[in-house]
C-alpha cells in the first residue's frame, strides 16, 4: 500500500500530462462522433465538453481515485487552508487564543493543583498518618497544641496507634569555625520517623528513647541542608555540630525524597522528655503525629482518645477541664487551608474552559455556515464531498495545531509563574515537584480539537447530506443552528458573571485587607532577630544588660528616630500565650480562666513600631529589675477580662505564675498580631527590663538610610557578641504585604480569569452577532427602504440581542449566587456576595455585551444603506 | 442524460465485461456499455475515468497509447490476467445476486 503511494506521488507529474491527453481525446474522439452525426465542428466540440461535465471534475475524481495523489491534494487544502486564515485574522487570532487559554492555562492550573492536592503526601501509607490536637470546644479552638504531660499520658494509654511522636519547631545558633548562623530545626522524640514511615538515607537515626540514660543531643539532617552545607559526605556521621553552644551527634541523613510541611527546617534534633514529675501540665507547646493501627479505624481511634482525654480531664481538673483530643488526617491538616484556595481556582478554570469550548464552537459554526453557500456551490458543481469534508477537517485541523502549540506554551510559561505566586511560607507538600502534567494537557487540547472538529464539520455534513438545494437556500443554517448558537450566547455570558464576581470579591477582600488597621505603623521600619543563649546569659541581668548595649548602640546611629525589642513580633508567626491573673477579681466561670498573649518588650518598642498608648503610660527605663513591677494590656484584654474594662490601677500576672502582681500601667491599642483578617485577641505586656526575652526582635524607626540601620545592628552585635547570629532582616512593610499575599495571589489569578472570560464573551458575543445579522441583510434592506431610520434600525437590531445578554445575566446572577452561599465561602471567608458587586460585575457585562452588538449592528445596516440591496 | 445510478461493483463488472471483446479506448469503453445494456446505462468521464484509473492500479487493466479508427491518439485499456480472472469471479457473483433477487421478488 504505501509502495503504490510512493509510486503514485513519484509519478504524478508525467500521469498528470497523462490524464490530460486521455479527457482531452475523449472530448476529441466525441467530437468526431458529433460531426459525423451531423453538427457543426465548434458546436460539436462544445456538446462534447458539456457531456465531459468539466474537465477539472474528471480529474478531481480521477485523483481521489488514487492514493498517492490523496496526500498531494491534502498538501494543496493546507496551503488553501492557511491562505485563508491569513484572510480572516480576526478569526484566526480568536480561534487560536481561544484554543490556547482553554487548553493551556486550564492545564497549568490543574497541573499544580494535582501535585499539591490530589498527589499523595511522600510518606509511607500517608492515610494513616494523623495528627492529634487538644479541642477545646467552648473556647471555639479544636486544634490547639498539647501539653508535654498530656502528649505521655496519650502515648502511655492508647492502643490505636503503632506510634505517636511529638514536635515542635525552634531557632537554634549552628557556631560554625567562621562564624554563627541561625538556623530552623524539628525537635522531635525520637519515634518521629517511624510515625512518618521514613527511613533514613544513612546512618542509624536517633536512639530508642528507653536506651536513653545521659542527656542525649542527636541530629538528623534534611538531604538538602546534608549536601548545601556539609558537603554530602558520608564522612560527617558521627561528627557533631555545636547547637547553641551544645555539640549534637549527627546520627543520620533523610531521603531526598523527605519533604517536610515547614519547608525552612534544615534538621531534626532529638526531643527526649525527662523528669516528667516536674512538668506543667498548663503549658501547652506540641504538635502531635501518629500512625493508625492498619485494623483501626479514624472513627475508632477517635472513641479511645475521647475515653483517655476524658480520664485526664477528671484526674487534673485544674489544667484540663473541657479539654478534648481530636485525631485529624495528617492530609486535611496540611492542605484545609489551601484546599478551597486551590479548588476554587480549579472551578474558575473550568469555568473558563466552558467558555472557550462554547466560543470555539460558536466561532466554526458562525464561519462555517458564513460559507455554507461557498460549500454548498462547490458541491453543486461536482466537488466530491469527501474532498469538501477533508479541506474543511484541513483548516480546522490548522486552527488546532497553530492553537495547540499556543497551549502548550501557554502551559510551560504559566506552571513557574504561578508557582512563584504561592508564598515561600505556605506549606505545600508537592509544589516544588509541581510541573506540566503531560496527561491534563493531552485531555485538553485532545477536548478542545474535538470540539473544533465537531462544530467544524457539522455544517458541512448537513450541507451535503440534505442535499444541494436546501443548502443554496437562502438562510440555510435553519432555525435549529440558530437556537443552537444563541443557547451558547446565554450560556458564555452567565458563566462570566460567576467569574466577574469571583473576581469582585477576591478585590473587596483585599481592598479590605489594605484598609485594616494594623495597630502598628510600619513605614520606616525595620525588625531583625537575635538568641541571647547559652552560658553567658543563663542569668536574666546578663541578657538586659547586653541587650541594652546593643539597642543604645543602634539608636546612635543617624536617622535612627526610635529603637526597641519585643519577644513576639506582630505578623511573623511568633506567639505565646498563657493565662492572665488578675488580683481580687475572679473569672465568671472558674472552668474558664482568662488568657492573654504575652509579649516581653523594651521600654523604646512601643514608639519604634508605632504602637498607640491609649490609657495610662508606656514602659520607661526606671522600670527595671528591683523597681516595682509594672505591665501593659491591649485594648481587648482590658474589654474581656477587667471589670467595667478598666486596667489601669489593677494588679494582675501571668496565670499560675508564682511571682509577684504588677501594676497595670497603661494600655495599648490592639494589633492584628495574627494576621490582617484576625481580630485582636488580649495581649499582656511585661517590661523586658525585668524579665528579659532570650528571643530579641528588634524593631528600628529610622528616617535615614535602612542599609545604614542594618549596619550599625550588625557592627553593633559583633561587638557586644560574635557567636550570636543576626537574622530575619525584614522590613515591617515586607511583613504586611507577605501577611496579604494569599489574597494578592488569589486577586490576581482570579482577575486573569475574569479578564479572559470577559474577553472571550466579548469576542463570542460580537462574532455571533455580526454572523445573525449577515443572515439578516436582506430583512435589514427591507426595512431601510421602507424607511426605517438608520439609528433607530441600528439599535432595535442591537436590543434583540441584548436580550440574550439579558437572560444570560440573570442566569449568571443566580448560578454566582448559589456558589457563593455553598462552596467560595471557603475561599473567601471575609467577604460575602452582595447586591453592589452582583450589580456592577452586570453592568460591566451589560455594558460590553450592548458595544459587541451595537458596532457590528451599526457597520451592517450603514454598509447595507450604502450599497443598498444591489447584491440582492 | 439519462441518470441511472450504478453500484460500483456493477461499474466495474460492466468495464470488465466490455473490455473482454478487446482493447478499447475510454470512449470506446462507454459506447460499447450503452451498446451491451440496450442503452441502459450510460456512463460518462466523470465516473468511467476514476474506474479506469482505479482497476488499473488493481491490475485488473493495462493500457498503452494509440491510434483510435480515425487517427486520433488515444489510450487503450485491455485486460490483463487478474482482469479476466475478476470477470469471472464478479459474473459468478452477480449471477447468484441477481438470482437471489429475482427469487426473492418472486416470493
Amino acid at each position: 500500500m504505501l509502495r503504490k503511494m510512493w509510486r503514485n506521488w513519484i509519478r504524478r507529474p508525467k500521469r498528470e500530462a497523462d490524464l490530460d491527453a486521455e479527457i482531452r481525446s475523449w472530448v476529441d474522439l466525441r467530437t468526431d462522433q458529433f460531426v459525423k452525426s451531423g453538427m457543426k465542428p465548434d458546436e460539436a466540440r462544445r456538446a462534447a465538453v458539456m457531456e465531459a461535465g468539466g474537465i477539472e471534475t474528471v480529474k478531481d475524481s480521477v485523483r481521489d481515485a488514487h492514493w498517492g495523489n490523496g496526500v498531494a491534494s491534502i498538501a494543496r487544502d493546507l496551503r488553501f487552508g492557511l491562505r485563508l486564515l491569513r484572510k480572516n485574522p480576526g478569526f484566526t487570532m480568536a480561534a487560536i487564543a481561544v484554543l490556547a487559554l482553554g487548553a493551556g492555562a486550564n492545564t497549568a492550573v490543574f497541573s499544580i493543583v494535582h501535585s499539591v492536592v490530589l498527589r499523595s503526601l511522600p510518606y509511607g501509607e500517608p492515610d494513616r498518618i494523623v495528627s492529634i490536637f487538644e479541642k477545646r470546644p467552648k473556647e471555639n479552638n479544636l486544634r490547639n497544641v498539647v501539653s508535654v504531660p498530656d502528649f505521655l499520658d496519650w502515648r502511655d494509654q492508647v492502643q490505636s496507634f503503632e506510634g505517636m511522636s511529638a514536635v515542635i519547631h525552634d531557632v537554634v545558633t549552628w557556631q560554625k569555625p567562621d562564624g554563627a548562623e541561625q538556623l530552623l530545626r524539628g525537635m522531635v522524640s525520637p519515634e518521629f520517623f517511624a510515625v512518618l514511615g521514613v527511613k533514613l538515607a544513612i546512618g542509624p537515626g536517633f536512639a530508642r528513647e528507653e536506651h536513653i540514660r545521659a542527656p542525649y543531643h542527636a541530629a538528623v539532617l534534611t538531604h538538602g541542608f546534608w549536601q548545601r552545607r556539609l558537603g554530602g559526605a558520608h564522612s560527617v556521621l558521627g561528627t557533631s555540630l555545636n547547637l547553641n553552644g551544645k555539640s549534637a551527634t549527627i546520627a543520620g541523613v533523610l531521603p531526598e525524597s523527605f519533604a517536610y510541611p515547614v519547608a525552612d527546617v534544615e534538621f531534626f534534633s532529638s526531643l527526649v522528655i525527662q523528669n516528667r514529675e516536674s512538668l506543667d501540665r498548663g503549658s501547652h507547646m506540641l504538635n502531635v503525629i501518629a500512625r493508625l493501627r492498619p485494623s483501626v479505624s479514624l472513627a475508632a481511634a477517635q472513641t479511645e482518645m475521647d475515653a483517655i482525654a476524658l480520664r485526664l480531664e477528671q484526674q487534673h481538673p485544674a489544667a484540663n477541664k473541657g479539654h478534648g483530643a481530636n485525631v485529624v488526617p495528617l492530609r486535611e491538616v496540611l492542605l484545609g487551608e489551601v484546599r478551597g484556595t486551590l479548588l476554587g481556582l480549579q472551578a474558575a478554570v473550568g469555568f473558563v474552559l466552558l467558555i472557550a469550548c462554547a466560543n470555539f464552537a460558536n466561532l466554526l459554526l458562525a464561519r462555517t455556515a458564513a460559507r455554507e453557500r461557498e460549500l454548498s456551490v462547490r458541491l453543486a458543481i461536482g466537488a466530491g464531498r469527501r474532498r469538501v469534508l477533508r479541506q474543511l477537517l484541513c483548516e480546522n485541523g490548522l486552527i488546532g495545531l497553530i492553537g495547540g502549540a499556543a497551549a502548550v506554551a501557554l502551559a510551560y510559561t504559566a506552571v513557574p509563574v504561578l508557582k512563584s505566586l504561592v508564598p515561600a511560607d505556605v506549606p505545600l507538600l508537592g509544589l516544588r515537584e509541581a510541573a506540566v502534567n503531560v496527561t491534563v494537557l493531552s485531555f485538553c487540547l485532545v477536548l478542545s480539537l474535538v470540539c473544533g472538529l465537531v462544530f467544524g464539520l457539522a455544517p458541512a455534513w448537513r450541507g451535503a447530506s440534505s442535499g444541494i438545494s436546501a443548502a443554496l437556500k437562502e438562510g440555510g443554517g435553519g432555525v435549529r443552528g440558530k437556537r443552537f448558537r444563541q443557547t451558547l450566547i446565554t450560556a458564555q455570558v452567565a458563566l462570566s458573571v460567576v467569574l466577574l464576581s469571583g473576581a469582585g470579591l477576591a478585590l473587596r477582600a483585599f481592598a479590605a485587607l489594605r484598609a485594616v488597621d494594623t495597630g502598628v505603623r510600619p513605614d520606616g521600619v525595620i525588625t531583625m532577630q537575635a538568641v541571647f543563649h547559652g552560658q553567658r546569659y543563663a542569668q536574666p541581668p546578663a541578657v538586659i544588660a547586653a541587650t541594652s548595649e546593643w539597642l543604645d548602640a543602634i539608636a546612635r546611629a543617624p536617622g535612627v528616630q526610635a529603637v526597641g525589642l519585643t519577644s513576639h513580633l506582630p505578623l511573623s508567626g511568633q506567639d505565646g500565650r498563657r493565662g492572665l491573673a488578675i488580683e481580687g477579681v475572679e473569672p465568671p466561670d472558674p472552668s474558664q480562666p482568662r488568657r492573654a498573649h504575652i509579649r516581653f518588650v523594651s521600654p523604646g518598642y512601643f514608639q519604634a513600631i508605632g504602637m498607640r498608648l491609649v490609657e495610662g503610660r508606656a514602659f520607661t527605663g526606671a522600670d527595671r529589675d528591683g523597681s516595682a513591677p509594672v505591665m501593659l494590656v491591649n485594648e481587648a484584654a482590658a474589654r474581656l477580662h477587667f471589670p467595667n474594662g478598666k486596667a489601669v490601677g489593677h494588679r494582675a500576672k501571668p496565670g499560675g505564675s508564682a511571682g509577684p502582681w504588677h501594676e497595670v500601667i497603661g494600655v495599648v491599642a490592639n494589633v492584628r498580631h495574627w494576621g490582617l483578617d484576625v481580630e485582636a485577641r488580649p495581649e499582656q505586656y511585661y517590661s523586658h527590663l525585668q524579665q528579659p526575652a532570650w528571643l530579641a526582635n528588634v524593631v528600628i524607626r529610622t528616617s535615614g538610610d535602612p542599609e545604614e540601620a542594618v549596619g550599625a545592628a550588625r557592627r553593633g552585635l559583633r561587638n557586644l557578641d560574635s557567636s550570636i547570629a543576626l537574622a530575619q532582616v525584614r522590613t515591617m512593610r515586607e511583613l504586611v504585604s507577605q501577611a496579604m499575599v494569599p489574597e494578592r495571589s488569589l486577586l490576581v489569578l482570579l482577575s486573569l480569569f475574569a479578564a479572559t472570560a470577559l474577553a472571550l464573551t466579548v469576542l463570542g458575543v460580537g462574532a455571533t452577532m455580526a454572523y445573525l445579522l449577515s443572515q439578516r441583510r436582506k430583512e435589514i434592506g427591507m426595512r431601510l427602504v421602507l424607511g426605517a431610520s438608520e439609528p433607530s434600525l441600528i439599535r432595535g437590531v442591537a436590543a434583540e440581542a441584548m436580550v440574550l445578554v439579558a437572560i444570560g445575566l440573570t442566569a449568571g446572577a443566580a448560578l454566582a449566587y448559589i456558589l457563593s452561599e455553598f462552596g467560595a465561602s471557603k475561599v473567601l471567608r471575609s467577604v460575602r456576595l452582595d447586591l453592589p458587586t452582583l450589580a456592577s460585575v452586570a453592568g460591566v457585562l451589560a455594558l460590553v455585551a450592548w458595544l459587541a452588538n451595537y458596532l457590528p449592528a451599526r457597520w451592517m445596516v450603514r454598509t447595507i444603506s450604502f450599497t443598498g440591496l444591489r447584491e440582492e | 442524460m439519462k441518470k441511472t445510478n450504478l453500484l460500483q461493483g456493477t461499474l466495474d463488472l460492466l468495464i470488465l465485461k466490455a473490455l473482454s471483446m478487446g482493447p478499447l479506448h475510454g470512449l470506446g469503453v462507454s459506447l460499447r456499455i450503452r451498446q451491451i445494456t440496450n442503452g441502459a446505462f450510460e456512463v460518462g468521464p466523470g465516473s468511467l475515468f476514476p474506474a479506469l484509473h482505479r482497476m488499473e492500479e488493481a491490475g485488473w487493466l493495462s493500457s498503452e497509447w494509440g491510434e483510435s479508427e480515425n487517427n486520433r491518439r488515444a489510450k487503450f485499456y485491455q485486460l490483463t490476467k487478474p482482469g479476466r480472472r475478476q470477470l469471472e469471479t464478479e459474473a459468478k457473483h452477480w449471477t447468484l445476486i441477481s438470482l437471489a433477487i429475482a427469487g426473492a421478488l418472486k416470493a
